[in-house]
């Protein structure tokens, strides 16, 4: 039975900002399993992308995580994320929890060329291994040609320094050095071909040209396979997509999501899908979990989410789809800002069903039926 | 396209903007008296040469105003600037002979006012709010604000007169007269380098001694330009989408700092250093004369006090050509790290 | 509509204008630095308007011109701060008390009009680039750019000569390469508003190209122009300074900062008893250039931070 991969209890976010105290995170519970794609929809401003850089533990300042637990399984055991060390985190960046953004554009780098960030990756995370590799590659050299013999035996002794001690400050020294830091260049093209290798399998055209490329002259499909490579390059357990096709054309838009479900099968990753489009969750996703101002309101398989909507929110959304021969149905009411929430439940203003103790006791979230999560009062015991 | 295209395309381009700042030097040159204009063509002491009239004639000063251009456009071409008559030397002998002085300032106050900049504005921007920003923010700006001939004489009455420790001038006496003794060659004209090569430690270290307050001077005063416009540009690109991802990527923030943002904020600061550029300039004139340094400044402040129309002038052009070079080397630099410009 | 109603309108729409220069001005007061340029400010105004009370001119010397500075005799060596002269006098005698108090009113004076000069001409220039493109804008740019292109300074000093020293050369230099960095600016802010629709509608409606550009486009674009100009004016007198101060500016003896300060360039050796002596000839004027220029600067970076979007809700 596939095991629990990301787990999130009662995560609690707030922005210390000049107008106030912004709750944007209050109440946040996510479970996702191994080889699972768990679509995260909600509005724009509900709390998604908060929620993604949450489980990243990268929430800008004025930004603070204040509760929660975020429980991540690696090969060495259940960690709760909000608990480690830096040091800990940056590895699991990029190699274990990978992201991918809206705006593949801004999400590179301008002034580097599509190889050197995407290199970046692996030079951060693979560094033993292309060491080794680039080792092996100079001995081969070296047994061919003898006349040469003591810069193989430097860069050699380089290397092998290199493997020992990542760190060490002579090979921070020699790397600024102009020409003797040449040696590097074993070292680039190894990572290039890795690269290659990568970039073709987002099936992308010429990839060695490609790589050679400014983020400003790739199209946004192009772009956004880059973004994707990049995050999929280190083979990561999770993949966190926010919204990662919601600025591109329709038809390529998709191609990115094909594109993604087959990497799915192939990298074996889980895939935490963040969107606002339920179209797209009813094709990718396996589960949904629904969100509303800040909280997850509910949690289910996709199939469940559609023919069994809990949750009165979750049930004004699935209405409020435009269908042909279908009235035109819209929730009423407003998001509410987030500088001073609702109390309760967040969803009491808008909702038909509000009781008292929806306006007065904030709901908790529980499971209401086999796998199937709920944030309501209507459905706690009682009621 | 490509950076060499991009270069080639530049230097294209000097020629046009050259053309059209000689304009406009020509068009100031009409505000002066024909007395004072002739003195820019003669290229020798002008009691050596005849009546008036005849040098008028010689120089097309009576005819259409574009024959007068063209004739001083090639005397300009030639390499003769004019007369100065504050030191009695043609004026394009005294741009040359200078040169290394002006240089040597130059070259001990560029990298330091650039680099140092470059560190107290990204460390201002990382830091931002907190002890060091507002140290940093309140040093450049009362480095902006202060008038360099104040700042300077200040220095001087300070460290020199009363403290001793450094000198005015451009070397002591005792290493003036072996400098300009047979024993020493001179290779370059700059001491301190002159000094090595001749293995005069002693010479350098004079040099050296002269050349503190000077460059302190120019330094607190241009810095500021350089530490603010970097720190803004560096607080501008924290806040791009880049950043994040090179955080998701599991980069130290040290990385995130210098390769990612830093890169990308340098932009701004590459296309102001045409206006440090400037700056030095004008710095140079003041705190040249202020310290009593015989370069190029000086004899510039000089000719602006003693109205030698022709030295002047002279100056005003090697500057405008100075510039539209540092200029050039800018955009460069400019395409150099940011490969959208590179299209053009 | 009546009255009330379009009073009312007109303050909705104000709303989020309002709300943000509150803002601004809660970050103007919290910010220490720029309490202390706004005083800085206030104070020098002060003196400025209350030179012919803190300094009452009518001194014999002076032959009727309140900005000549007073002197009692042609001695050469300043003398020391006393009663009759509270900060000593300088070379030649010459009152630094009234030079530095009426030096306030000529600072002012060289800032407002250079200022107002230069705001005029890149005004048009850069109006009429904006307005009509095309090959005007073209050419007006290149001419821009060429000004733009010298050492600012340099290109005022020679200016200076060709006109012949004087405090009127000095202002007129100025205004004259200062314009450059301005045109675009308002070019640029044209361009924006140009494309704005109640600009197509006057048109439309048959307004002459003058009328429009003065009516409609030049008041919705004049105000970061007139910010920026503004706050420059401690460059300005700073750049006058350097140029007084290397003779090129008014007659000797004229109540000006920056001349002050060349009037103490032979004494700042002192006497070999006590090396300090003359410190009042370069100090005092130094410190008045000096605190009024940090005035404008820091109220101009206050500004700018304000101002700038990407650093304002922090």
């Amino acid at each position: 039975m596939a095991k629990d991969l990301l787990e999130i209890e009662d995560l609690v976010v707030k922005f210390y900002t000049y107008e106030g105290v912004v709750e944007a995170i209050d109440g946040v519970n996510l479970k996702l399993k191994e080889g699972e794609t768990l679509g995260l929809v909600g509005e724009t401003g509900c709390g998604k992308s908060v929620t993604s850089l949450s489980v990243m533990v990268l929430i800008p300042s004025p930004g603070r995580i204040e509760d929660g637990k975020v429980f991540y399984k690696t090969s060495k055991g259940n960690f709760d994320l909000l608990k480690q060390e830096d040091a800990v985190l940056r590895g699991i960046r990029g190699e274990d929890i990978s992201m991918i953004f809206q705006d593949p554009r801004s999400a590179l780098n301008p002034v580097y060329t599509v190889a050197e960030q995407i290199g970046e990756v692996f030079m951060h995370h693979r560094r033993e291994e292309l060491c080794k590799r680039a080792l092996e590659g100079i001995e081969q050299e070296s047994s061919k040609r003898s006349a040469l013999g003591f810069i193989y035996k430097l860069e050699k002794k380089i290397y092998e320094r290199m493997l020992k001690n990542p760190n060490s400050l002579s090979i921070k020294m020699l790397s600024r050095i102009p020409i003797i830091n040449r040696y590097q260049n074993r070292l680039k093209n190894e990572v290039i071909k890795d690269v290659v290798k990568v970039l073709g399998v987002m099936k992308i055209p010429d990839p060695e040209r490609v790589a050679d490329m400014y983020p400003h002259e790739l199209s946004g499909g192009m772009a956004q396979r880059v973004v994707i490579a990049m995050a999929l390059g280190c083979n990561p357990g999770l993949l966190i997509a926010d919204e990662p096709t919601t600025n591109l054309d329709v038809t390529v838009q998709a191609q990115i999501l094909e594109l993604i479900r087959e990497l799915k099968g192939k990298f074996e990753s889980s895939v935490l899908y963040i969107t606002h489009d339920l179209g797209v969750v009813a094709e990718l996703c396996d589960r949904v979990a629904v969100m509303y101002a800040g909280c997850v309101c509910e949690l289910a398989d996709v199939t469940e989410i559609f023919k069994n909507p809990l949750h009165p929110y979750a049930q004004a959304l699935l209405e409020s789809i435009p269908r042909p021969g279908k009235e035109f149905k819209s929730i009423k009411g407003e998001v509410p800002a987030l500088i001073n929430p609702p109390a309760g439940c967040r969803f009491h203003p808008r909702c038909p069903n509000a009781t008292e103790l929806c306006v007065e006791q904030k709901p908790k979230f529980l499971e209401v039926e086999k796998d199937h999560f709920v944030m309501c009062h209507l459905y706690s015991t009682g009621s | 396209m490509g950076l060499r295209a991009f270069i080639i395309r530049r230097l294209l381009l000097l020629i046009p903007t050259l053309i059209g700042v000689t304009l406009l030097i020509f068009a100031v040159i009409q505000f002066f008296s024909p007395m004072q204009r002739v003195a820019l063509f003669v290229g020798q002491s002008p009691k050596e040469l005849g009546s008036f009239e005849l040098l008028i004639q010689k120089y097309h000063l009576n005819e259409p105003i574009y024959i007068q251009y063209v004739t001083w456009i090639t005397e300009v071409l030639k390499g003769n600037l004019g007369w100065s008559k504050s030191i009695n030397r043609p004026v394009t002998q005294i741009i040359v002979e200078r040169a290394p002085t002006t240089a040597e300032i130059t070259i001990f106050s560029a990298p330091v006012i650039i680099l140092l900049g470059i560190w107290l504005g990204v460390k201002s921007a990382v830091h931002r709010d907190k002890m060091f920003d507002h140290l940093s923010r309140v040093v450049a700006i009362i480095g902006w604000s202060l008038p360099t001939f104040w700042f300077g004489i200040i220095l001087i009455s300070i460290f020199h007169v009363g403290l001793g420790w450094f000198p005015t001038g451009r070397l002591g006496e005792a290493a003036n007269s072996f400098v300009h003794s047979d024993a020493f060659i001179r290779y370059t004209g700059l001491n301190t380098i002159d000094g090595l090569l001749n293995g005069q430690i002693w010479i350098t270290l004079d040099a050296l001694r002269h050349l503190v307050l000077p460059v302190v001077t120019l330094t607190v005063v241009i810095i500021a330009l350089i530490i603010r416009v970097m720190r803004s540009s560096m607080l501008e690109a924290l806040n791009k989408g880049y950043i994040v991802t090179a955080r998701a990527k599991g980069l130290t923030q040290n990385e995130v700092i210098n390769k990612h943002a830093r890169r990308n904020a340098l932009i701004p600061v590459v296309t102001v250093s045409g206006m440090l550029a400037a700056g030095m300039l004008t710095g140079l004139v003041i705190t040249e004369y202020i310290f009593n340094i015989p370069g190029i400044g000086m004899w510039a402040a000089n000719a602006a006090i003693a109205i030698d129309v022709p030295a002047v002038l002279g100056f005003t052009i090697f500057s405008a050509v100075i510039f539209v070079v540092a200029n050039l080397i800018v955009d460069v630099l400019y395409a150099y790290i940011d490969p959208r410009i590179r299209l053009g | 509509m009546s009255h009330k109603s379009r009073f009312a309108e007109f303050r909705a729409g104000m709303g989020p204008l309002i709300k943000e220069l509150k803002f601004s001005f809660s970050r103007i007061k919290k910010s220490p630095l720029s309490i202390m340029g706004i005083s800085i400010l206030v104070f020098f105004s002060a003196v400025a308007l209350l030179a012919p009370v803190l300094a009452p001119p009518g001194h014999p010397s002076q032959a009727g011109d309140p900005y000549m500075i007073p002197r009692d005799s042609y001695v050469s060596e300043p003398q020391q701060p006393s009663a009759a002269h509270p900060f000593g006098t300088a070379e030649g005698q010459w009152d630094i008390y009234y030079g530095v108090i009426w030096g306030t009113q000529t600072a002012f004076r060289i800032g407002i009009i250079v200022v107002a000069g230069i705001l005029a001409i890149s005004l048009v220039i850069g109006t009429i680039a904006g307005f009509y493109g095309g090959i005007i804008d073209e050419l007006l740019m290149r001419f821009t750019d060429i000004i733009w292109a010298f050492p600012g300074l340099i290109l005022a000093m020679a200016l200076v000569i060709a006109l012949g020293a004087s405090l009127d050369s000095v202002m007129l230099a100025l205004i004259l390469v200062g314009w450059s960095s301005y045109a675009r600016v308002v070019r640029a802010e044209i361009l924006r508003v140009k494309q704005e629709d109640y600009v197509e509608a006057a048109k439309a409606v048959g307004c002459s190209d003058l009328r429009v550009m003065v009516k409609h486009v030049l008041p919705n674009s004049i105000y970061p122009v007139v910010i920026m100009a503004s706050l420059d004016i401690g460059a300005i007198v700073l750049s006058a300074a350097a140029l007084s101060f290397l003779g090129l500016g008014a007659d000797p003896g004229y109540a000006d900062w920056g001349q002050l300060i060349s009037f103490s360039r032979n004494w700042i050796m002192g006497r070999p008893e006590n090396r300090f002596m003359y410190w009042f000839v370069y100090w005092i004027p130094g410190l008045f250039i000096f605190t009024f220029v940090l005035g404008w600067n820091l109220l101009g970076d206050a500004f700018r931070d304000i101002m700038d979007p990407t650093l304002r809700r922090r």
